[in-house]
């Protein structure tokens, strides 16, 4: 606030007494978010953290291992491979569902007839329940009955057998996460297109800009917030994905589509293996942290705003 | 908004309309048709799993399965949908489950909004490190504080009731906050000084102006929000016992045995519990579309 | 591939169907039966197995149980078996465990070891339940897999009826081919004769198959102990997978899907699992449950009948699991829930309140002519009754669901990727027992 700089001793008093009133204010609008962060996130996150040190089976007392869980994890050959399974949806689904949806979003931004009706048509797979949707996928997916492997066939190629394929399942699945979760971000992108000035695009287009330079020199960069924002919400669900693996393929075949999430569902609530799961969801939680921290970090370089 | 203000202010910007030569008429005509395709190609590709859950709906239990497929059912079984409302209290689960999803809506909406004006426009201790702990908490995995959280609802007494399912929602949370603040910052500071300079405090320009300008954004997080408490399956079942409390998703499931799935039934079911939410989104929809956003920052 | 069906009932830990707890809450005085003021309430949850399960159970089990007993009130509450098992786990741990539930026999040693099932021994002492006159009564091999340490130690849950597998045969298309109906005298070599013949292909694709390979406990298990081969040791403390008789049971089945191509990836199954596939008409021939029969009865558009599953190089037989009722250790009224339990198996209970293809506990109701539906598919439905006879417990032990995940993701690399079958074994046998050795 531009008054706050002069330089009258009168007016310090006052701003120290506003600031310390903004700041009782501020606690007072975030009084839900708080209690909300200690009693049904920090709490139980701290209970987990220190269940990470235990061997618990829900049941019986937890009995303190200290690093134990964690040496497991680091040893075995089974967590690495669900660690780079994990790393291998996010890498192909993340990119893959941010072109798709911005590709969407620039397409429905535009004066279409019945541009309400495909935005519509578009975001029905996010409505539906993902264990429906993954039930026909799998349907859709059969090798020798399924229509995908027969259209394929229509044009010439013989379609792998999909889940059943050590290669093929983990791309199966990515393709059915990015049908099913691209809507979410189309409707996040064209709300940032919405709030794209029509005159910064007038502007660009009497200064001749093409529309190919138009996107990059206008739109790109101030949708910039929006892509972050897409970017840093999608990378983290990526890491969590859950429902669609445990349906269609319930981690196989021969653990090819075991991500972290399943993993630590499995050991949590199935194998009653809790403390491991929990070091685990620690693992993943720390992995998380650190790629939207470097995302953070890049924010500044490329985003038209700060955070 | 750097680039708008130099835009406003800078004299040699007039506005014109721009030519179109005439020759560019058949061009943009293979344009529009070109673009038209493709949007409608990706609607058929979005479309078909669909189309194949509605026919299935309509199917008597041996045909869902059949091999080759069969797209169109003949007769269609339109029975399928009267059976799957009287099975079960259908009426019933349809009411818990919209009952969860406005309160949990309305306290997101609440509570969200409030949070992230004070993270976007607020100056306050320690407002850096909770947005990041807030931020972080976003990637903490669901499954490991299940049980912590069902032992602490279970103190307050809260198993069987549908308190759980909603009462975290009014709390804040970081996805809704993240989402709204992100917004709030686009709206120019100069909102909130000159606000101020006429004497209106924080809490009269979160609500006369913030929230207004903030309408697409908050439509945009009431669907997702209902849309997660409606579409919510393993809460609903650990939590609730009786029958008659029970959730329409968890409802559904009753159509799936331990050994078989009444597929013809189970689709049924979700083609109408889809159609709720589907509604909602096309009601909701305008806000987004319009950009009433940007019709503020250009007055 | 697991199709849905099967990640139901692999990720609920369970084969053994149903799964229901019961829940006795006293109403005014635990001791129930003291006065007419004393209302003790049972709530019951019934996990979903069969279409009109929780009708027949009210039925056959909780109405006359409670005009027989008006000082217990049963609350029947019917719960999706999908999240079943998370919902009594989470209930168990938070203290709130019902207080008799339908279990599945996979929970069994897990749940007696951790204490969350009361041993039920003391109530056989006073009652003499069970007992060896009882012989003729109950099928009371099926106890052993209810019982905790191994298949010796105390009963932790009472039975309520059992599944077994048996093998089945689309009888149109052995008349189409001219072939002869297999017989309860046929051998696994028999199928792969038959199956060849019984294989149709257009171009690279196969639009009839002989018969379904998998590695699915329903599929494989049975084979193993036919051909003198185990998964585990009798005291379900090692692991003995990795023995050349199983890794010739095991190369047997996968080569009817990379040598012989008779049967078909299990990614095929899709949604409905191999009962599915079968029920389209285009197999010829499948090992799969008793719980098949329902499916077939309502989708099969073709004829179809039963026999015992083929004889192995050692035996014939085929593994069996009960569905049962355990009591919660932590419930304030044992005797009404023991009561209950066997109130449910009392031998004059309706024959036509058993879930279809289900053969109940007790020996009078299997062999009526009700439940032997002489007018209903398969013609040969005392198949079933006959492989009980030779049946053996299906091996779970402790952590049977992770254990048998584990082995099952191995044995895939095997079926879909053509990795040896020896070291898919090996690799299966050191998974199981790092599982089991863990503390």
């Amino acid at each position: 606030m531009t008054y706050q700089t002069q330089r009258k001793s009168g007016w310090l008093t006052v701003t120290r007494r506003r600031k310390v009133q903004e700041a009782g204010l501020a606690y007072l609008f975030l009084l839900p978010t708080l209690i909300g962060l200690l009693l049904f996130t920090m709490g139980p996150v701290i209970a987990g953290f220190l269940i990470s040190f235990t061997n618990w089976n829900i049941f019986l007392p937890p009995q303190w291992v200290g690093l134990e869980n964690y040496q497991t994890l680091v040893s075995q050959e089974l967590p690495h491979k669900v660690f780079w399974n994990t790393l291998y949806y996010t890498a192909l689904n993340v990119p893959l569902n941010m072109i798709i949806a911005l590709g969407t979003a620039l397409l429905l931004n535009m004066r279409l007839r019945g541009v309400a009706f495909y935005r519509a048509v578009y975001f029905l797979p996010v409505v539906s329940s993902t264990v429906a949707a993954s039930l026909i996928w799998t349907w859709l997916y059969s090798p020798n009955f399924g229509p995908i492997n027969y259209f394929l066939g229509l044009v010439g190629i013989q379609g792998p057998p999909w889940l059943g394929s050590t290669t093929w399942a983990m791309p199966a699945i990515i393709i059915m996460s990015v049908w099913k979760g691209f809507g979410t971000n189309m409707l996040i992108f064209l709300a940032g297109l919405q709030g794209i000035p029509q005159e910064l695009q007038e502007a660009s287009m009497i200064d001749g800009a093409n529309r190919w330079q138009r996107f990059w020199r206008v739109t790109w960069p101030l949708l910039s917030p929006t892509t972050f924002f897409v970017l840093v919400i999608s990378s983290i669900a990526s890491f969590q994905v859950f429902e669609q693996v445990f349906v269609m393929t319930n981690g196989g075949p021969a653990y090819a589509t075991t991500v972290l999430g399943l993993f630590i569902y499995l050991n949590a609530f199935r194998y009653n293996n809790m403390g491991y799961a929990a070091a685990v969801a620690y693992v993943l939680f720390a992995l998380i942290l650190a790629i939207t921290l470097a995302q953070l970090k890049l924010q500044g370089r490329w985003t038209h705003y700060e955070l | 908004m750097d680039t708008l203000r130099t835009l406003k202010t800078n004299p040699a910007f007039v506005p014109t309309t721009p030519k179109r030569a005439v020759g560019a008429t058949a061009l943009y005509i293979i344009q529009r048709l070109g673009l038209h395709a493709i949007v409608w190609l990706g609607a058929i590709t979005m479309v078909l799993p669909f189309l194949w859950m509605f026919s299935t709906s309509l199917k008597t239990q041996g045909a869902a399965m059949a091999y080759p497929p069969v797209w169109i059912p003949n007769p269609p079984l339109w029975s399928n949908y009267i059976d799957v409302v009287n099975r079960f209290p259908f009426g019933l689960f349809a009411l818990n489950s919209l009952k969860i999803a406005t309160l949990g809506t309305i306290g997101q909406l609440a509570s969200t909004s409030l949070g992230a004006y004070a993270f976007a426009r607020m100056n306050f201790p320690g407002r850096n490190v909770l947005f990041v702990i807030l931020l972080a908490t976003l990637m903490i995995p669901g499954n490991v504080t299940m049980i912590p959280t069902f032992v602490l609802f279970n103190k307050f007494g809260w198993l069987n009731t549908h308190y759980p399912l909603f009462v975290p929602s009014w709390f804040g949370g970081a996805f809704g906050t993240f989402l709204v603040r992100q917004f709030f910052r686009t709206i120019p500071q100069d909102y909130n000084d000159a606000a101020s300079i006429d004497g209106a405090g924080h809490l009269r320009i979160f609500a006369s102006i913030y929230l207004p300008l903030a309408k697409p954004v908050l439509a945009t997080l009431a669907l997702f929000t209902f849309m997660n408490h409606w579409n919510e399956f393993l809460l609903p079942v650990i939590y609730l016992t009786d029958q008659d409390k029970m959730t329409l998703t968890v409802g559904l499931s009753y159509f799936q045995l331990q050994y078989t799935t009444l597929y013809h039934y189970l689709m049924a079911g979700t083609v109408l519990s889809t159609i709720p939410i589907f509604v909602m989104f096309i009601a909701l929809q305008k806000y987004f579309v319009r950009g009433i956003v940007m019709s503020g920052l250009k007055g | 591939m697991l199709s849905r069906r099967k990640f139901l009932t692999l990720a609920a830990g369970s084969i053994a169907g149903s799964a229901l707890a019961a829940c006795v809450t006293p109403g005014a005085a635990p001791g129930a039966g003291t006065g007419a003021a004393t209302d003790t309430k049972t709530v019951l949850y019934w996990a979903l197995q069969g279409e009109n399960e929780g009708e027949n159970l009210t039925r056959g089990v909780i109405k006359p149980f409670e005009e027989k007993n008006p000082t217990v009130k049963i609350n029947l509450q019917e719960i999706p078996w999908e999240g079943y098992y998370d919902k009594y786990q989470t209930l168990s741990a938070g203290g709130q465990a019902p207080d008799i539930a339908f279990v599945s026999a996979a929970w069994i040693q897990d749940f007696a070891k951790l204490g969350i099932a009361m041993n039920l021994d003391p109530f056989l002492e006073k009652t003499g339940a069970f007992s060896e006159k009882d012989a003729d009564k109950y099928f009371l091999k099926t106890l052993d897999g209810l019982r905790y340490p191994g298949t010796k130690g105390a009963l932790y849950a009472v039975p309520y009826e059992w599944v077994t597998i048996v093998f089945y045969y689309n009888t149109d298309i052995f008349d189409a081919a001219g072939e002869a109906y297999p017989t309860n005298d046929w051998t696994y070599e028999k199928i792969a004769e038959v199956g060849k013949k019984l294989t149709k292909t257009e171009g690279d694709k196969i639009t009839q198959f002989g018969f379904i390979s998998g590695w699915d406990y329903s599929i494989l298990d049975s084979s193993l102990y036919a051909n003198g081969g185990s998964i585990l040791t009798d005291d379900y403390t090692k692991a003995v997978l990795d023995s050349p008789e199983n890794e010739a049971t095991v190369q047997w089945w996968v080569d009817q899907i990379q040598k012989n191509k008779i049967a078909p990836l299990p990614a095929e199954f899709t949604e409905g699992g191999p009962e599915a596939l079968f029920a389209t008409g285009k197999v010829a021939m499948a090992i799969l449950g008793v719980w098949g029969i329902q499916t077939f009865r309502e989708q099969a558009k073709f004829k179809w009948d039963i026999v015992m599953l083929p004889k192995g190089s050692v035996t014939q037989t085929a593994v069996q699991w009960p569905n049962q009722f355990a009591i919660s250790s932590k419930t304030k009224v044992p005797d009404e829930a023991f009561n209950f339990a066997m109130f449910a198996i009392r031998p004059d209970r309706p024959a036509d309140t058993v879930g279809i293809g289900k053969v109940p506990v007790i020996k009078a109701m299997a062999n009526s002519e009700v439940w032997l539906e002489a007018d209903k598919a398969p013609a040969n439905k005392k198949a079933i009754l006959e492989t009980g006879a030779v049946a053996v417990p299906l091996q779970m032990g402790f952590r049977w669901t992770e254990w048998r995940n584990a082995m099952d993701q191995e044995l895939q690399l095997s079926y879909v990727d053509n990795r040896p079958v020896a070291e898919s074994l090996a690799k299966a046998n050191a998974a199981i027992q790092a599982i089991l050795d863990r503390k």
